[in-house]
């Protein structure tokens, strides 16, 4: 009898250690940092990356770039994998305001830092730091000209980003802020392009087969305005609807020279990213103090400015 | 026996493989209602703007003028809140302005030194209220959504509670007495004319 305890009580134990076997390995490698971008299918987002990977091979660390394709899941793979790996801390690009808490919770229960660089996370205590660009001014300052462009009257669209993120919304809140206040500007169309050239163009595309009349169109990133430009250049109304963007991409500097697309916001992805590999060396060097979150300006680049923006 | 053993061992497996495979919250503490910042902008309004607004968070406008001729950097230095990197510094400003223009969205403001100012009286956007105030810390917010909220209750407030009450002294020749939010960066123009947004308009006695 007490032979088959003991063999039950050997099972357990095994079960056990099995189950703890799950868990996060107990050390890092502080030498290592993960870049964990939501997508490199756009080239303001393979900027954010290359300037966070860079800045941390100048501060001596092994970076490498993951790309979670827009795809939550495939993004808590990463986590899973670079946890199981120990890298010493994570610059993260999340694809999702709230699904991408549960992975970054992951990480600091396996004391792994997360600094979150321009997305936002919709949790206080969880990343280490967030850098963010400061959207809602930016899009303030892009309504303001927007009014003063299109006048305080007539027909126009949205094109929003991704639903799930934070930047989506509040890119679209700033611009409202100012916009709403006139009544004669009218929204007759708002829908998601996912922050996508293509997307944006058929999307585009169908909102102009029902509303001809616009004055203007307000894009969440200027992958979009570029995709809007072409569904309305394809219309022949590049003269009638004006065109806004927000990133500061260099296509898009050039189109507003041209005077293709009106204005945009500048982010910073180059400051925002090395600003993150920064933080991470000073986390991994004994300083754990930093704000949890730290906005970044965003200026709005028009035709009168935008020679200011070479580099 | 045997059999009893046996039962009690695989319970002890499953409770113990349970716990630590689950992991049970609150519901209630999952959802997360949408924010109003009503509450908080008036609490702040009732309970601390007053007392800010005579307090030696504001700098008098003479001084203001003088300190951007002289040392602009220690103006900010001394008075001046920001958010983040890059954005300008926020700050309070007090003083006795004449009022020399009404416009509908700017009221021309000088000093008696000469200064003139454009105090906004609607269409009143951004965070300069709500930094100059240095009530408010975004990381006392789940979301930048939420902070920006506060941003714009503020906003609104200054159009119904301070320049609609006082739209009858808003006409050219008036003494003012007026405390206001400007936005100041480290560089620019001595003779810079500054859009204020009011927190405060009483006229001069």
């Amino acid at each position: 009898m007490f032979r088959r305890l003991f063999l039950w009580l050997m099972f357990v134990a095994t079960l056990l250690f099995s189950v703890g076997c799950t868990e996060r390995p107990k050390t890092t490698d502080k030498k290592r940092m993960a870049v964990v971008i939501s997508t490199l299918n756009n080239p303001w987002f393979v900027l954010l990356a290359e300037s966070a990977k860079a800045r941390a091979e100048e501060l001596g660390y092994e970076a490498v770039i993951f790309d979670s394709q827009n795809n939550s899941s495939k993004e808590t793979e990463h986590f899973d994998n670079i946890i199981a790996a120990g890298y010493g801390a994570i610059l993260f690009n999340p694809t999702d305001a709230d699904g991408s808490v549960v992975n970054v919770k992951r990480a600091k229960e396996a004391d792994i830092p997360v600094f979150c660089m321009d997305r936002e996370i919709n949790a206080r205590d969880v990343a280490t730091c967030q850098i963010l660009s400061d959207n809602y001014s930016g899009c303030v300052a892009i309504g303001k000209e927007f009014v003063r462009t299109v006048g305080r009257e007539g027909n126009y669209a949205e094109l929003l980003g991704l639903v799930g993120d934070n930047n989506t919304w509040n890119r679209s809140r700033g611009f409202h802020t100012v916009v709403d206040c006139f009544p004669g500007l009218k929204m007759v169309a708002q829908q998601s392009a996912d922050f996508d050239r293509n997307t944006a163009m058929m999307v585009m595309e169908s909102i102009l087969q029902a509303h001809g009349d616009l004055v203007g169109v307000f894009c969440g990133n200027d992958a979009m305005a570029m995709g809007a430009y072409q569904a309305i250049l394809a219309a022949g109304k590049a003269d009638e609807i004006k065109i806004f963007g927000f990133d500061g991409e260099r296509d898009v500097l050039n189109a507003i020279r041209e005077g293709k697309i009106v204005a945009t916001g500048m982010q910073s992805p180059v400051l925002m990213a090395r600003t993150a590999a920064e933080f991470a060396h000073r986390y991994l060097t004994g300083d754990h103090n930093f704000p949890k979150k730290i906005p970044i300006a965003v200026q709005a680049v028009t035709r009168a400015n935008v020679d200011q923006y070479n580099e | 026996m045997k059999r009893v053993i046996k039962a009690i061992a695989w319970c002890v497996v499953v409770v113990i493989i349970l716990a630590l495979s689950l992991k049970v919250e609150r519901l209630d503490e999952r959802t997360t209602a949408e924010f109003d910042p009503t509450e908080q902008v008036e609490h702040f309004w009732n309970d601390a703007l007053p007392a800010l607004l005579i307090g030696d968070r504001v700098v008098g406008v003479e001084l203001f003028c003088q300190a951007l001729k002289n040392n602009r950097q220690l103006l900010i230095d001394r008075y001046g809140l920001t958010l983040g990197i890059g954005a300008p510094y926020s700050l309070l400003v007090g003083g006795a302005f004449t009022v020399t223009e009404v416009g509908e969205e700017l009221t021309t403001l000088r000093t008696e030194a000469g200064a003139t100012f454009l105090m906004r009286t609607a269409y009143i956007f951004g965070n300069t209220v709500r930094e100059a105030t240095g009530a408010f810390s975004i990381d006392d917010y789940e979301n930048t959504m939420d902070f920006n909220r506060i941003a714009s209750e503020l906003n609104d407030r200054v159009v119904e509670r301070i320049v609609a009450p006082a739209e009858e002294f808003l006409q050219a020749g008036n003494r003012l007495r007026v405390v206001g939010a400007i936005d100041l960066t480290p560089k620019g123009p001595a003779d810079e004319a500054f859009e204020l947004i009011p927190l405060s308009i009483q006229p001069c006695e």
